[in-house]
């Protein structure tokens, strides 16, 4: 079972006063801990969430302490890694956008870190579109996406 | 005396999806007038918005008007061209994947049509939070990236 939070610290890239940054973690934790899933929070404050699922396989669910702002609206951005490689073959690259066309909310995308390339499918979403119900059903679809795709493409269940 | 059957109850499914279509096309023209965007309808339905990018650049961002249904949060999509080719090599693919990963709330996937495939950016948000401000806001940011990514993947072509 692998954890993929240092993903998560490179998304952190706003530059938020810290009472703004305090209260916006705050709101995304109120709602978690409504929605009643269990959750541990790393060093950076990144939401870490594990769901068990069929074929006694799980998959880890990161939301990223909300920094990204778009109109002064905090962007809550939901992972889940279903990839990790060297290099990406060009059909599974086109597999992803395809893929990606079907979804009705997010996307597979792509993260070099290091040596290593992650696949991730992700969810990102205005902070006051979320209640409980809906931030529960988006944790959701990014852990069944992502294992899905990991099942099927890597064979694996990391 | 009338008696339900099964056809009615689709008849009536039916009435209600276009009844809804057109109340969701609505909601989105009053987001898009209040944000003052200016639009074209096209024959499909959706919304049609140019933008005005660097270098006197244009861009175009479609909005669908019909929204996806996500266990009853209806969800709207954004999304504009960066990319037409016959194939798409793995540079192209490498930048679509890459590239949205960086920024707040972006996307991209690809779609074919009569032999081309299209490279695409999109941004699929809950309807609840397009807001004039959020609109206007996202619209930009869609086409100023889209337009950039079209001139690099495209030898600086503005077609899109």
């Amino acid at each position: 079972m692998r954890t993929y939070t240092h993903i998560g610290v490179l998304f952190i890239v706003g530059a938020l006063s810290l009472d703004r940054a305090y209260s916006q973690h705050q709101r995304l934790k109120s709602l978690l801990e409504e929605t009643g899933l269990k959750y541990s929070l790393d060093n950076a404050k990144n939401f870490k969430l594990r769901f068990s699922l069929e074929e006694s396989r799980s998959q880890e669910v990161i939301i990223i302490n909300p920094t990204d702002q778009i109109q002064e609206e905090p962007i809550v951005h939901i992972f889940s890694v279903g990839f990790e490689g060297t290099e990406v073959p060009s059909d599974l690259m086109q597999k992803m956008l395809s893929e990606n066309r079907s979804r009705k909310i997010g996307n597979w995308e792509l993260m070099l870190v290091g040596n290593t390339i992650y696949g991730f499918f992700s969810i990102k979403a205005p902070l006051s579109a979320l209640d409980a119900n809906l931030l529960r059903i988006l944790c959701q679809v990014a852990a069944l996406t992502a294992d899905e795709f990991e099942k099927e493409v890597m064979g694996v269940d990391n | 005396m009338f008696s339900l059957k099964s056809s009615h109850v689709g008849a009536l499914a039916f009435v209600g999806a276009i009844s809804m279509g057109w109340a969701q096309e609505a909601q989105i023209k009053r987001v898009l007038s209040q944000a003052q965007l200016e639009y074209k309808v096209l024959n499909s339905g959706n919304f049609a918005l140019v933008f005005q990018t660097e270098g006197g650049r244009t861009q175009i961002v479609f909005i669908n008007s019909q929204m996806e249904d996500l266990k009853g949060y209806p969800i709207i999509k954004l999304w504009s061209v960066v990319y037409q080719g016959k194939t798409l090599d793995k540079l192209v693919l490498g930048r679509l994947l890459l590239y949205p990963a960086q920024y707040k709330i972006v996307g991209s996937e690809i779609t074919e049509e009569e032999g081309q495939v299209f490279g695409v950016y999109t941004i699929k948000i809950p309807f609840s939070a397009f807001t004039p401000n959020m609109a206007k806001a996202l619209c930009e940011m869609l086409a100023n990236m889209s337009d950039k990514s079209e001139a690099e993947l495209r030898k600086g072509a503005n077609d899109f």
